[in-house]
């Protein structure tokens, strides 16, 4: 069992993590185009729901892990019902609604901060019971992190490719007007879109928190850094694209920590930055007009 | 007054000068030029950093106790000169990878990762900068040659800061004004028809980012003189948004609106609520702050999205251009074209 592939097994459950965070993102980017930047304290959010299910109220983590997606979707679909989508109707432009969505996210992150003040909060979990295979040891949490996380994406590649709302997502991704003269109710599906990405957006929270062991109110707002370079990797707005990026930043991050654990926090973005040279638009760059792209 | 009195009127006054010289950096790259440059603040970051360690002179004269690169003991106003230098340098090499996405938005998250990389880097390796500790006992310029009081050295201070205010203003207003700053607008407006001119682009928004960066720089520099100091918690990405939200509220791509932006926002907001005594607890302080601006910002775009004092349509060369057509602008030219 070397350090190496030790640190692949950590690659793992740290991409499978990003994995919620930037499929969520994404799949909102893409149906919408808004950069939404208040999904960092969203993530938090996701954290702190899960805290008060799990130590203030004594649920398993798993519960809290639900607890915690669920706040995430509906704090998510909430800000688009009451802010970001009066906002598109009014025709603001989209930059605007991008320094809006910080905005939110300033709002956010001052009240968490209010509410919850500066200490660090660690879940209560189960003792670990640790899994060896391939040379790679993993607790039952982290297995069950990974596993979770396959789960869902392949849920989300079902829901886009074969059912009638994930056409529809399609459809309104890559052309608003075409869809909506087609009958697609085009506001619905942008807001389930947004109940789709919160509900990964706190899934994703609530996992990094675990494979972190501790958070406070700034843990969201880092970890969004960590997920759009995942997803700007990726191409914004392409599903299995981010999932990819997802994949080679956590690799590359736990293999890095092996080097050094200062070069950790720094490859993520060393990646992204040599990603922008070599490809500015993605690894699968959209379509001009972008758009959720399954083909 | 009291000293304390006239102490806190003098960090206002010196705080503004540096604010507004950052204000019209982020309206000259974001107001004019449309780049959504929420990296910001690490451009007045290493203006900070360059101007500090070039007159805290060698690190190993100072005992040891912080660590840097670079270090130099250079006459006054040259740290000021080379951190401004130093931002422009520094938007050169990020503009040249962060500027390659093709949508505006996508640039400004790369800018936003890269500001975050600026911290991390800094903080990971003190060797560079002493890290999260960061440099302190920064020497003021000309302080040992004058021997004043505190009071009386905040006041030349002001002086000192209002003059490179001024000169900065005068810069940037001669920029606006120019041909490239119309140029600019154009980048904003339409970079298709700005190409169909024969501009290049891509050339164009990088030098419009590394002037910016210069004056980012410049206002770095001059916070650092004046407070002695200089760490990662000087320069947050939060203040990035600050600014851009000050821009936005005074007028996007107006000098004017700016101005008064920053002043209301960094001057009566973000100071008015600071130092209120009612807020004591200073998490509270800064979580108000927070959620004024963040409320603030979202009326504005909805209510006057122009901003207090929105930019005037450009009237300049029409009898040049074509008087007949009736065409009085870049921006019209090229929404002409684009039709």
């Amino acid at each position: 069992m070397s350090t190496f592939t030790l640190a692949l097994g950590f690659g793992l459950v740290t991409s499978a993590s990003l994995m919620f965070g930037a499929a969520g993102f994404t799949i909102q980017f893409g149906v919408t185009n808004i950069f939404n930047l208040a999904y960092g304290p969203v993530l938090t959010v996701g954290m702190y729901a899960a805290y008060v299910l799990n130590v203030d109220l004594g649920a398993s983590i798993w519960v809290g892990l639900a607890g915690g997606a669920v706040a995430g979707a509906l704090l998510s679909w909430f800000l688009n019902q009451c802010i970001f989508a009066p906002l598109v109707r009014r025709g603001v432009s989209l930059w605007a609604i991008t320094i809006v969505t910080f905005s939110v996210a300033l709002i956010l992150s001052g009240i968490l901060l209010a509410a919850a003040g500066t200490p660090t909060r660690i879940y209560t979990e189960p003792a670990y019971r640790s899994v060896s295979f391939l040379g790679m040891r993993l607790t039952t949490q982290q297995c069950a992190i990974i596993a979770l996380s396959v789960m869902a994406m392949s849920a989300l590649h079902a829901l886009l490719r074969y059912t009638r709302l994930g056409k529809e997502m399609r459809a309104t991704a890559a052309n608003p007007e075409l869809a909506r003269t087609s009958g697609i109710q085009t506001a619905r599906v942008t807001s389930i879109a947004w109940l789709i990405s919160g509900l990964f957006c706190g899934a994703a929270g609530v996992t990094a928190a675990i494979n972190l062991t501790a958070f406070d109110t700034t843990t969201g707002s880092t970890l969004l850094l960590v997920i759009v370079a995942a997803a700007v990797f990726g191409g914004v707005g392409q599903p299995y694209g981010a999932m990819l990026g997802a994949f080679v930043i956590g690799m590359a991050t736990e293999l890095a920590a092996l080097v050094s654990p200062s070069l950790k926090d720094v490859i993520a973005f060393a990646i992204l930055a040599l990603m922008l040279l070599v490809r500015p638009n993605g690894l699968i760059p959209a379509p001009s007009g972008a758009g959720v792209g399954v083909s | 007054m009291s000293a304390a009195w006239q102490y806190y009127v003098i960090t206002l006054l010196v705080f503004t000068g540096a604010n507004l010289i950052a204000g019209w950096s982020l309206n000259l790259q974001f107001g004019l030029g449309g780049i959504l440059n929420f990296g910001f603040i690490i451009f007045q970051g290493i203006g900070g950093y360059v101007a500090a360690v070039l007159a805290l002179g060698p690190a190993s004269a100072s005992g040891g106790y912080q660590h840097y690169i670079l270090g130099a003991m250079l006459p006054w106003p040259l740290p000021l000169v080379a951190g401004a230098a130093a931002g422009g340098l520094l938007a050169l090499l990020v503009g040249l990878v962060a500027l390659r996405p093709r949508r505006i938005d996508y640039q400004g998250m790369a800018l936003l990762t890269f500001a975050l990389i600026g911290t991390v880097v800094i903080t990971d390796y003190p060797g560079i900068f002493n890290g999260d500790a960061g440099l302190v006992n920064i020497p003021k310029p000309l302080g040992g040659a004058l021997g004043l009081g505190v009071v009386s050295y905040g006041w030349f201070f002001v002086a000192l800061a209002a003059i490179v205010t001024l000169l900065a203003y005068l810069l940037v207003r001669r920029l606006t004004n120019s041909p490239w700053g119309r140029q600019a607008r154009a980048l904003r407006e339409s970079p298709r028809a700005l190409a169909s001119l024969g501009v290049n682009v891509d050339a164009k928004r990088l030098q419009v980012f590394v002037v910016g960066g210069v004056f980012a720089g410049l206002s770095g520099a001059l916070l650092v003189e004046f407070i002695g100091a200089w760490a990662p918690g000087s320069w947050t990405t939060d203040e990035t948004f600050f600014y851009l939200v000050a821009v936005v509220i005074g007028g996007s791509g107006s000098l004017a609106g700016s101005t008064l932006g920053i002043v209301v926002v960094w001057t009566v907001i973000f100071n008015g609520v600071q130092y209120l005594p009612l807020f004591s607890y200073t998490t509270l302080a800064e979580a108000i702050q927070i959620v004024v601006l963040g409320l603030a910002f979202i009326v504005f775009i909805v209510v006057r999205p122009a901003g207090l004092i929105p930019e005037r349509a450009q009237r300049f060369g029409a009898r040049r251009l074509d008087a007949r057509s009736g065409l009085n602008s870049a921006a019209e030219v090229a929404g002409g074209l684009e039709q």
